[in-house]
C-alpha cells in the first residue's frame, strides 16, 4: 500500500493539574503507534477508560490543552506534523481533511440551527460556498447519506429527525469537505440495532466511493468484525495488540484481546417450569390521550403500550426486546405502578390494583427495578450503605441500627462488593460496581420479581459478563423472576426463557425464547435478529430504508 | 478523607453513618478547598466574622454604662443589671446615670469602674459637647456625632449589627419558605405548579414600597413588622432556581428507584432531590443577604424603616444628606455600607466558586 495518510508515532498523553500548589501528572496514554491508509478501516477497541477516545481526540488536537499535553510523540497527516501545530494549520485540517463524528448525535448537533445551517457552516468556512451553490451541495450530501427529500429537509431542526437520521446528518457534515480521514467515535452506540446496521452499511459504501480512511473507535466487537480491516487493541492507555481483523479474531495474541473478543454471556441451565405464575398480566394498556381544540376533546391516543399480556414464573426470565420508543421501559414502570395504566395485573394470584398505601407498599416489596445507567441511578450524595438500606428504612423493616447494618453487609457480600466500602460515595466506584450496588439496593427488600431495564447496556463487554453471571447466580439462589429489558439481543439470547418483541407499543411476537431465536415468524423480529447477528451486507445507500429509521 | 482512610471502616460502629452525615463528605472537603483557593473570599470571610462577632457584643464595647463597678467592697455589673442611684449612695431612687459627673467621681472615690472602649450607647445624647451638634471628629468622639449629639461610632456598631441580623433572618426565612414552595411546585408539577406560578406572578407585582408606606400610617413599623412585610415578597427569589432543579431531578433514575422502593414523597424530596437544589440556593444566599441589607438601609434612608431613634446605617446616610456641612456622617455611612456589602459579595464569590460543579468535578 502507498504511504499512510495518517501516521501516529510514539504518542503519549498526560494530564496535569495543580493541587495545593503541587503539580500532579497523570499519564493516560503511552507510546501509541499506528498508521491509517486511504480506503482502510482501522478499529480502535478497548474498554472504557482505556484511552481510545483520548487518542482519537488528540489526532485533531481537540484535548483541553494545556491541561492535557503530549510528553512525546508525533501525529503526521500527509507528512504535516499536528502535535503543537498552530491554530491556523489545525483549523485548515479539521473538518476539511480530517473529520470526526461523535457518539451522541443529539448533542453534537446544535438544536437551534436548521440542517442547512449546520452543514453549510463548514462549507462556507473551508470552501467559501454560500447561497445557491451551497444549497445544492448540501442537498446532494444529504442524498448521499440516504436522507430522502433532502430539499424539503433543509429547514428541519435536529429534534424533528430520528436518531438514525441525525447520525446521517452528522456524517453528511463530516463529509461536506471531502475529507481523506474520518474519525468515528462510537458512531452507532446510541442507536438501535437495525439503524446501526444501516449506518454501518452507509459508512462502508461511502468509504468505497470516496476512498476514505476510517478510524473507528468502538467497544462493539460485532461491529468491528463486520467493518474493520485492521484492529488496534488498547488497554490502560497502551496499545497491546494490532493486526488484520481476520487474523486477530482467529488467533488473538494477548490474553486481554481474547477476553475482549470472546467474552460471551454465560450459559445458564433452563429453570424448572413452575406452573403457578408469580405475575400475570392481561391486556395492559398505557394510552396517553391526544387532546385538541378549545374544549380539549380527546381526538385519539398515543399508544405507549398496547394490550400486553404476559405471565412470569418464579426462577424464570422474561426478555423484552425492541428498539427505543417501543414501550419496553414504560411497560416495566407501569407494572411497578410508577405510571398509570389500565388492564389487570395479578400478583401471586391476587389483583395488584388496590390504591391504598398499605397494599402499594406490599407490592413494592415484591417488585424491584434495576436501571440502565449506573451513574444516574445512585444518588451522588448518599453513601453506599445509606443507598442500600434505604428500602429497609422506607418500609420500616429492621429498625435496629446494628441489625440493619448487618443486612447491608450481607447483601453487599452477596453481590460481591467488599462491605467495607459502605461508607464511601457512588462516584468512587466503576460502572460495574455501581450496577452491583443498584442490584443490592433492589435485593435488600427480598423481592420476588426484579425488573432489569438494560442493566448491562452501559457496561463493557467483560463487565457485562460478570454482572450477568451474578444475576444468574442470584436467580438460582432466590428463585427470582426477572423481566429483562434490553436491545442487546446477544445478551437476551443468553438469559431469557421467554421473549416478548415489542414495536411501537405493540407486541409483535411472544413465546419461548429458544423458538423465537431459532425461527422468528414476524418480519420485524427477523430484521432485528439479522441486524444483530448477521455479517454486514454492503448495499446501495439509497435503498429507501430510511423510513424505518423514523 | 484522610481521617477516614486511616481508620478501618469495619471497626466503626454502625452509628458511624450518623456521624458521617455531620462530617463533611469528600464533596464538602473539595468545596472547602475550592473556597480557600479564593484568597480574597477567605480574607473577606475572616474580616466579616470578626466584625460580626464584635458587633454582637456591642453592649460591651459601646455603652453608657461601665462594664464593671467596684463600689464600697461590692461588685456591680451595670451592663447586665439595672441599679438605682441610691445603690451608690445617691439621693434619688432613680436609675443610675453613670456618665453623670457626680456619680462618676463618687464611684472613683469609693472604688473603680471599668468602662467599655466607647463610653456611649447608640441612644446616648452627649450634653457636654463643646460644639453644636453634629460635632466633628475629635478626642471626645472619634468619628464625631450626629445632629442629635449621639456618637457616630456607637451608632455604626449597633447599626451594623441590626443590618446584618435583619439580613440573616430575612435571608434564612425566605430561603426556607422559597425552597419549600419551589420544592413542592417542582416535585409535583402539573396544576399545583401552574396555579402557584400564576399566584406568584400576581403577588410579585405588588408594590412593596407602597405597602410599607400604607403600613407605616397604620402601625409603627418595628424590626419584626418590617421583616414580615419584606418576607411576604422576598421568598419568591428562591422559588425559580429550586423549582427548576426539582423539575430536572425528579426525572432522575435514582428518584425513580427510590419511588420503586416505596420511599415516601416527603422523604424523597428531602434526601434525594433537595441536596441538588441546595447548591443553587446556597450559592445565591450571600448575594440575597447583601440585597436584604440594602433593602433595610434604603427603607431607613427614606424614613419608612425602623422606628425613630433606632441605630441604622440608612438613617446615618439620611443624616449625612441632611447635614452636608458635616461630611463625617455621610462618609462614615458610605464606608461602612460599602465595606459590608463588598465583604458579602467577596464571600459570595468564594461560595459560588466552591459550589461550581465544573470546578468541583474537574
Amino acid at each position: 500500500m502507498s504511504s499512510p495518510i495518517l501516521s501516529v508515532k510514539d504518542l503519549s498523553i498526560s494530564f496535569q493539574r495543580i493541587e495545593r500548589g503541587v503539580r500532579q501528572v497523570a499519564d493516560v496514554v503511552r507510546n501509541v503507534e499506528f498508521e491509517l491508509h486511504a480506503g482502510e478501516t482501522v478499529a480502535l477497541v478497548g474498554e472504557s477508560g482505556s484511552g481510545k477516545s483520548l487518542t482519537a481526540l488528540s489526532l485533531l488536537q481537540l484535548l483541553p490543552y494545556p491541561h492535557a499535553f503530549h510528553p512525546s510523540g508525533s501525529i503526521a497527516y500527509r507528512g504535516r506534523e499536528l502535535v503543537g501545530a498552530g491554530s491556523s494549520v489545525l483549523q485548515e485540517i479539521r473538518g476539511n481533511d480530517v473529520s470526526m463524528i461523535f457518539q451522541e448525535p443529539m448533542t453534537a448537533l446544535n438544536p437551534l440551527h436548521v440542517l442547512e445551517k449546520q452543514i453549510g457552516e463548514s462549507l462556507a468556512l473551508h470552501q467559501g460556498l454560500v447561497g445557491h451553490a451551497a444549497r445544492k451541495t448540501i442537498c446532494s450530501l444529504l442524498e448521499k447519506v440516504g436522507i430522502r427529500d433532502a430539499g424539503t429537509r433543509l429547514s428541519a431542526y435536529p429534534h424533528q429527525l430520528s436518531g438514525g437520521q441525525r447520525q446521517r446528518v452528522m456524517i453528511a457534515m463530516a463529509l461536506a469537505n471531502k475529507p481523506d480521514v474520518l474519525i468515528a467515535d462510537e458512531p452507532t452506540t446510541a442507536l438501535d440495532v437495525t439503524v446501526q446496521a444501516r449506518i454501518l452499511d452507509l459508512l462502508k459504501s461511502l468509504q468505497l466511493s470516496d476512498n476514505l480512511g476510517i478510524l473507528l473507535i468502538t467497544h462493539d466487537l460485532n461491529m468491528v468484525r463486520k467493518i474493520a480491516d485492521r484492529i488496534l487493541v488498547m488497554k490502560d492507555g497502551r496499545l497491546v495488540e494490532q493486526g488484520e481483523t481476520a487474523s486477530i479474531f482467529a488467533m488473538p495474541g494477548e490474553a486481554y484481546t481474547r477476553t475482549l473478543l470472546f467474552a460471551q454471556p454465560p450459559d445458564r441451565d433452563p429453570p424448572e417450569r413452575v406452573s403457578e405464575p408469580v405475575l400475570n398480566v392481561r391486556d395492559l394498556r398505557i394510552w396517553y390521550p391526544v387532546r385538541k381544540g378549545l374544549l380539549k376533546k380527546t381526538v385519539g391516543h398515543v399508544k405507549a403500550v398496547n394490550r400486553v399480556s404476559l405471565e412470569l414464573r418464579p426462577g424464570n426470565t422474561l426478555g423484552v426486546v425492541g428498539e427505543s420508543g417501543s414501550g419496553k421501559t414504560t411497560l416495566a414502570l407501569a407494572l411497578l405502578k410508577l405510571v398509570n395504566h389500565e388492564g389487570s395485573v395479578m400478583l401471586d394470584g391476587k389483583p395488584a390494583s388496590a390504591e391504598d398505601r398499605q397494599s402499594i407498599m406490599k407490592m413494592r416489596r415484591s417488585m424491584q427495578i434495576v436501571f440502565q445507567d449506573p451513574y444516574g441511578s445512585l444518588s451522588p450524595r448518599m453513601s453506599v450503605g445509606e443507598i442500600v438500606s434505604e428500602g429497609l428504612d422506607a418500609h420500616g423493616l429492621v429498625p435496629d441500627i446494628r441489625e440493619r447494618d448487618r443486612r447491608v453487609v450481607d447483601i453487599l457480600k452477596e453481590v460481591e462488593i467488599d462491605p467495607n466500602v459502605r461508607f464511601r460515595y457512588p462516584h468512587e466506584f466503576s460502572g460495574g460496581q455501581r450496577q452491583r450496588i443498584a442490584i443490592a439496593r433492589a435485593l435488600v427488600l427480598e423481592p420476588r420479581i426484579l425488573f432489569l431495564d438494560e442493566p448491562t447496556s452501559a457496561l463493557d463487554r467483560t463487565v457485562q459478563v460478570q454482572v450477568l453471571e451474578l444475576l444468574n447466580r442470584l436467580q438460582r439462589l432466590h428463585g427470582l423472576a426477572y423481566v429483562f429489558i434490553s436491545h442487546d439481543l446477544s445478551v437476551v439470547r443468553a438469559i431469557a426463557d421467554d421473549l416478548i418483541v415489542m414495536r411501537e407499543g405493540d407486541v409483535v411476537e411472544q413465546g419461548r425464547a429458544g423458538e423465537i431465536f431459532a425461527s422468528p415468524t414476524h418480519p420485524y423480529t427477523r430484521e432485528l435478529l439479522s441486524a444483530a447477528f448477521d455479517p454486514v451486507i454492503t448495499t446501495a445507500v439509497d435503498s429507501g430504508q430510511e423510513s424505518v429509521d423514523g | 478523607m484522610t481521617g477516614q482512610a486511616e481508620q478501618s471502616p469495619e471497626s466503626r460502629p454502625p452509628t458511624a453513618g450518623l456521624m458521617a452525615r455531620l462530617r463533611p463528605g469528600p464533596i464538602g472537603e473539595r468545596r472547602w478547598e475550592l473556597f480557600r483557593a479564593n484568597r480574597r473570599s477567605v480574607w473577606a470571610l475572616w474580616i466579616f466574622t470578626v466584625l460580626l462577632v464584635v458587633s454582637l457584643f456591642a453592649e460591651l464595647i459601646a455603652n453608657d454604662r461601665p462594664f464593671f463597678v467596684w463600689y464600697d467592697g461590692d461588685a456591680y455589673w451595670p451592663t447586665f443589671a439595672d441599679y438605682l442611684e441610691t445603690d451608690f449612695d445617691g439621693q434619688f431612687p432613680t436609675a443610675a446615670v453613670y456618665r453623670d459627673p457626680w456619680l462618676k467621681s463618687h464611684i472613683d472615690e469609693n472604688g473603680f469602674a471599668i468602662w467599655p472602649l466607647i463610653e456611649y450607647h447608640h441612644t446616648t445624647v452627649d450634653w457636654g459637647l463643646d460644639h453644636p451638634a453634629p460635632a466633628p471628629p475629635g478626642d471626645r468622639h472619634i468619628l464625631g456625632t450626629d445632629d442629635q449629639a449621639r456618637d457616630v461610632v456607637a451608632r455604626v456598631i449597633y447599626g451594623f449589627r441590626i443590618s446584618v441580623l435583619f439580613g440573616f433572618i430575612l435571608t434564612l426565612t425566605s430561603a426556607v419558605i422559597g425552597v419549600g414552595a419551589g420544592a413542592i411546585q417542582g416535585y409535583f408539577g402539573g396544576w399545583l405548579d401552574l396555579l402557584l406560578q400564576r399566584f406568584m406572578e400576581v403577588w410579585g407585582s405588588m408594590p412593596t414600597l407602597y405597602i410599607l408606606i400604607i403600613l407605616a400610617s397604620v402601625v409603627e413599623p418595628n424590626f419584626w413588622w418590617l421583616l414580615g412585610i419584606l418576607l411576604l415578597f422576598s421568598w419568591m427569589g428562591f422559588v425559580g432556581v429550586v423549582r427548576a432543579e426539582f423539575l430536572k431531578t425528579r426525572k432522575f433514575e435514582y428518584v425513580r428507584a427510590a419511588r420503586a422502593l416505596g420511599v415516601r414523597d416527603a422523604r424523597i424530596i428531602v434526601r434525594h432531590v433537595l441536596p441538588n437544589a441546595l447548591v443553587a440556593t446556597i450559592t445565591f444566599m450571600p448575594f440575597t443577604l447583601a440585597g436584604s441589607v440594602t433593602v433595610l438601609t434604603s427603607l431607613d434612608f427614606l424614613g419608612f424603616g425602623l422606628p425613630p431613634g433606632s441605630p441604622s446605617l440608612g438613617e446615618l446616610l439620611a443624616q449625612g444628606k441632611a447635614n452636608l456641612q458635616a461630611p463625617w456622617l455621610g462618609v462614615t455611612g458610605f464606608v461602612v455600607i460599602g465595606l459590608m456589602l463588598s465583604l458579602l459579595i467577596f464571600i459570595g464569590e468564594g461560595v459560588r466558586d466552591a459550589f461550581d460543579p465544573r470546578k468541583l468535578f474537574r
